[in-house]
């Protein structure tokens, strides 16, 4: 039966700890299991029930009780050997003439060598077990057969005792490549033998920092690549490993760029809107993050001497054209084009290459578009003075300077009955009219029949009835604002 | 020996040839300069296939049968120049001076002739030196003026010279979002027109779907033409991964043609491939056997922007590669049988077909696209494609209506009749679409 630390599948491949089995006083009889979610939403509490509580989840709100015989639980679980041989092993699988499709029987062509070719273990290279619902190496007997096998992809199964995983990697000689996603080891002992992997996967394994530092990268000194997405790391965690070339923090809770020694970061999908150490890497991925200013990326330039970068899908670039972005992050770069032999510099942005037309007609567009004052740049930057130099452009020549913030925009958000009607990017010059024509519009309503308010402090409203004057001379940043209809106002 | 020749022709061609050979040398383990990588005895995927995409030279060194044309020397001398330079033999790339300006009669009539002596002089010494020549592979775009019209007039003269080989074209199909040209459906309509009763088997691909999955599946926002290329070079490893390792289906270019092509002007058969994604988000998406084979039916993984669900299918290929078991490809064929929208037509003997390359998909150095240890391409042909053609003879009408840019045309000394006539047969090949369309039992009752 189930013991405390047991992993259980379910039928819609959720997957849940045990942490506890015994009886609930709502249940009488009936023996209760005490799960935590791997995903946290599908929890109900903390581990108590009626006021009791019988364990304490790790990730608040992770835990339940359900039934020892729910119908959803998965009950199969079987060994490496087992696996292996169920997946790879049976030679008499045919796709059957049974699967017709319309008056069509569907042949195929080249399986029995197939077949053939994966029950000679020996001469597996890349083996897939994922999903299989495998709870122990056990004897691992055919562990030693796989003689040729360089990758392995073992995710989503039921092992808690990463002690297992030691033992089978000691008879995989050759293995090059461990795919451990989705599992979760109670148990992470240290191991006395290296091997020689190069690639470890251990996304949504939630594994400390501590123990991958202390137990898991000792035993890999060869490791190039580590995947550590969706581990739940923020800031506190120390990530500060001995040099691997590539590392995947995506999906954390990271809010400032951390200092990790790796030729390659990828941290998509985290909250960064931070740097705080100088970077050694040289390609980062920051695509959705909460990059909210042009500080940040200048700040991630004289800081970095990044090769390749990611960036998009931030907040900085909403409402902003995909060209102007481009314009934008080239010139704040130092870029160099793909044939260039210089060995510093941009050489992909976002995933493309860039030819040196592209680079010169932006880093150009951009000073003029600074001169005008249309583009905020820090003009004490080594940057600009570079880009001032490189294209020979001499200081203040520049026409009547528009207001410093004429180019800054406002993100409008207008509620009426609670409903948000209009969410919209307006330049701090348009005009108050300009905002209520809009809502006029969303509203069907004359523009005379409604006026509009925003909270000062909790009770004083500030209405907005100046019409010809400009959004940017109310403090409306980060404000919402509301509809009022009134009576009189009505025709 | 069963050889095949791939003929490059124009910048997208060349351009695509490029990503693909780079592709094939890293499959095979062959190094740049066209030896060996260290440690190998021998290239990867056993000769028998390895040899029709490659000969041997006396001192060890792999050189690719393949043919480089343009009719300028630009993206001819990035080959020249670039890394795989050494690859090549220079007789294999050919330039001209001048450039065919987006103009097919440029292509076809002008500047084309004056080079295709040449070039069908090197394709003959080439085919000297194969054993067993099975045809050529076909690389060009159907939209510049090289491609269209020089690719055209490069085909008819094969037809001539090699009538009984195979001729397979891979053809790049105009779209407005990577365009160099407002002409492109002119050189698309002229080309098609010219080489429907050569080519035996087209594979189109269309830049905008293409485009479209670079932008939503690798999340590139501004996708190059190298993103492009690199994404298209993956799919055209897998089309002819049967050909260069030991496969199972689809192991020589009559098979193709004799799988697919049921009537010789259908030949446009729709590629699909699975999985897409970007290196960087390869962790959170799986791609088991059931989810590749799933999303080889959605038009997001298609490569010419069509409908299937609003068509019929007359046959169908699903070519797995890499780690895959058999009963995985059951479940997932029986999955996808489920689908309403997989239809085939009664009255095809083609059928839907299952083939496996044992060798794992290769990611080329650079690109964004993830490696994955087990891919699948779909070969169907289905009567939704008509849909491009509906698109391109649109645009087609909308300029030719009012004569535009046909001067360009007639001053290179094409005579005005061919564009109308060229706009009869792409209508007649959109009627022979909804001809196959429908099922054939609908037997008339006799009335008097």
């Amino acid at each position: 039966m189930y013991q405390v630390n047991d992993r259980i599948q379910f039928i819609d491949n959720q997957f849940a700890t045990v942490r506890f089995v015994g009886q609930i006083p709502e249940w009488g009889e009936q023996l209760a299991l005490g799960v935590e979610w791997d995903d946290p939403a599908r929890g109900k509490n903390n581990g108590s029930v009626g006021g009791i509580e019988y364990f304490k989840t790790r990730q608040a709100g992770a835990g339940s009780f359900i039934k020892v015989n729910n119908k959803k639980i998965l009950n199969k679980r079987v060994s490496f050997d087992e696996a292996l041989l169920e997946t790879y092993g049976v030679e008499e699988n045919q796709i059957g003439a049974a699967i017709r499709i319309g008056s069509k029987k569907v042949e195929s062509y080249g399986f029995e060598k197939l077949n053939k070719i994966n029950a000679n273990f020996s001469r597996l290279t890349s083996v897939s077990l994922d999903f299989k619902c495998i709870y122990t190496i056990c004897k691992g007997r055919s562990l030693l057969s796989l003689t040729s096998l360089v990758k392995l992809d073992f995710s989503f199964n039921l092992i808690n005792d990463m002690g297992d995983i030691w033992s089978a990697l000691d008879k995989l000689r050759t293995l090059k490549e461990l795919n451990l996603n989705g599992n979760r080891f109670e148990i992470i002992p240290k191991s006395n033998t290296i091997h020689g992997l190069e690639i470890l996967k251990l996304s949504n394994t939630r594994i400390r920092p501590s123990d991958l530092k202390q137990s898991v990268l000792p035993k890999f000194p060869h490791l190039r690549e580590i995947t550590l997405a969706s581990n739940g790391y923020t800031d506190e965690d120390d990530l500060s490993f001995n040099f691997i070339e590539n590392v995947d923090l995506s999906f954390n809770g990271l809010t400032q760029i951390p200092s990790v020694n790796c030729l390659s970061l990828n941290l998509s999908d985290n909250k960064i809107n931070y740097i705080y150490n100088a970077c050694t890497f040289k390609a980062i991925d920051l695509r959705y993050n909460e990059i909210d200013s042009w500080e940040f990326v200048e700040d991630l330039q004289s800081k970095s001497r990044l090769r390749e970068l990611r960036i998009d899908n931030n907040p900085l670039f909403e409402g902003l054209e995909e060209d102007e972005v481009t314009v934008n992050l080239i010139a704040r770069f130092e870029c160099v084009d793909d044939k260039s032999a210089q060995e510093e510099g941009l050489r992909k942005l976002n995933g493309s290459r860039l030819s040196r037309e592209e680079i010169e007609n932006a880093e150009l567009y951009f000073i003029s578009k600074v001169q005008k004052g249309d583009y905020i740049c820090n003009e004490t930057s080594e940057r600009w003075k570079q880009l001032k130099s490189k294209h020979n452009v001499k200081d203040e020549i520049r026409g009547p300077r528009l207001n410093e913030f004429a180019y800054h925009k406002i993100r409008i958000k207008v509620y009426w009955n609670n409903e948000l009607i209009l969410d919209q990017m307006l330049l701090n010059t348009n005009t108050i009219m300009r905002l209520k024509g809009s809502v006029s519009r969303k509203l069907n309503k004359s523009i005379f029949s409604f006026r509009l308010y925003y909270f000062l402090t909790a009770e004083v409203k500030q209405y907005l009835d100046d019409e010809i004057g400009r959004i940017g001379d109310f403090d409306l940043h980060q404000q919402d604002i509301y509809i009022a209809i009134e009576a009189n106002h009505v025709k | 020996m069963r050889e095949v020749i791939s003929v490059n022709v124009g910048q997208a061609g060349c351009q695509i040839g490029n990503a693909c050979w780079e592709l094939y040398s890293q499959e095979h383990g062959i190094r740049p300069d066209g030896y060996l990588q260290e440690g190998l005895d021998k290239p990867k995927g056993g000769e028998e296939g390895f040899s029709t995409f490659f000969s041997e030279t006396g001192s060890g060194k792999y050189v690719p049968r393949a043919l480089y044309v343009d009719l300028e020397p630009n993206v001819i001398d990035e080959v020249r120049n670039g890394i795989y330079s050494d690859l090549f033999h220079p007789e294999q790339l050919i330039a001209g001076k001048e450039d065919a300006a987006n103009n097919y009669a440029r292509g076809h009539y002008t500047i084309g002739r004056d080079i295709i002596d040449d070039v069908m002089d090197r394709i003959r010494r080439m085919a000297d030196q194969c054993d067993g020549l099975q045809g050529f592979l076909f690389t060009h775009s159907l939209g510049g003026g090289t491609g269209s019209g020089f690719g055209s007039l490069l085909l008819e003269q094969l037809s001539l010279d090699f009538g009984k080989k195979s001729k397979l074209e891979f053809a790049v199909y105009p779209a407005p979002q990577v365009s160099t040209s407002v002409v492109e459906p002119y050189n698309t309509v002229l080309t098609t027109h010219t080489t429907l009763e050569h080519a035996d088997c087209t594979f189109m691909v269309d830049n905008e779907a293409i485009y479209d999955m670079c932008r939503r599946n690798l999340d590139i926002s501004r996708p190059s033409f190298s993103s492009l290329n690199n994404l298209i070079a993956q799919v055209v490893s897998s089309v002819t991964a049967s050909l260069r390792f030991d496969g199972s289906l689809n192991v020589d270019l009559n098979e193709f043609q004799t799988n697919l092509v049921p009537y010789p002007r259908i030949h446009f058969p729709l590629v699909s491939y699975a999985p897409v994604f970007s290196k960087n988000r390869a962790n959170h998406e799986s791609n088991t056997v059931a989810e590749i084979t799933a999303s080889c039916f959605e038009p997001g993984n298609q490569m010419v922007k069509c409908d299937p669900r609003l068509g019929k299918y007359m046959a169908n290929c699903l070519l797995y590669r890499g780690d895959v078991v058999t009963r995985d490809v059951q479940n997932a064929v029986s999955l996808a049988k489920s689908k309403k929208s997989v239809q085939l037509v009664d009255w095809c003997p083609t059928g839907f077909k299952i083939g496996i390359c044992y060798e794992p998909p290769t990611a080329i150095v650079g690109s964004e696209l993830a490696s994955a240890n087990r891919a699948v391409c779909m070969l169907s042909n289905t009567t939704a494609i008509a849909e491009a053609w509906n698109r391109i003879d649109k645009k087609f009408d909308l300029m030719y209506s009012k004569r535009a840019f046909v001067h360009w045309y007639v001053g290179e000394g094409m005579e005005e009749g061919e564009f109308s006539e060229a706009r009869e047969d792409l209508a007649a090949l959109e009627r022979d679409y909804v001809e196959v369309g429908t099922d054939s039992m609908q037997v008339e009752e006799e009335e008097y």
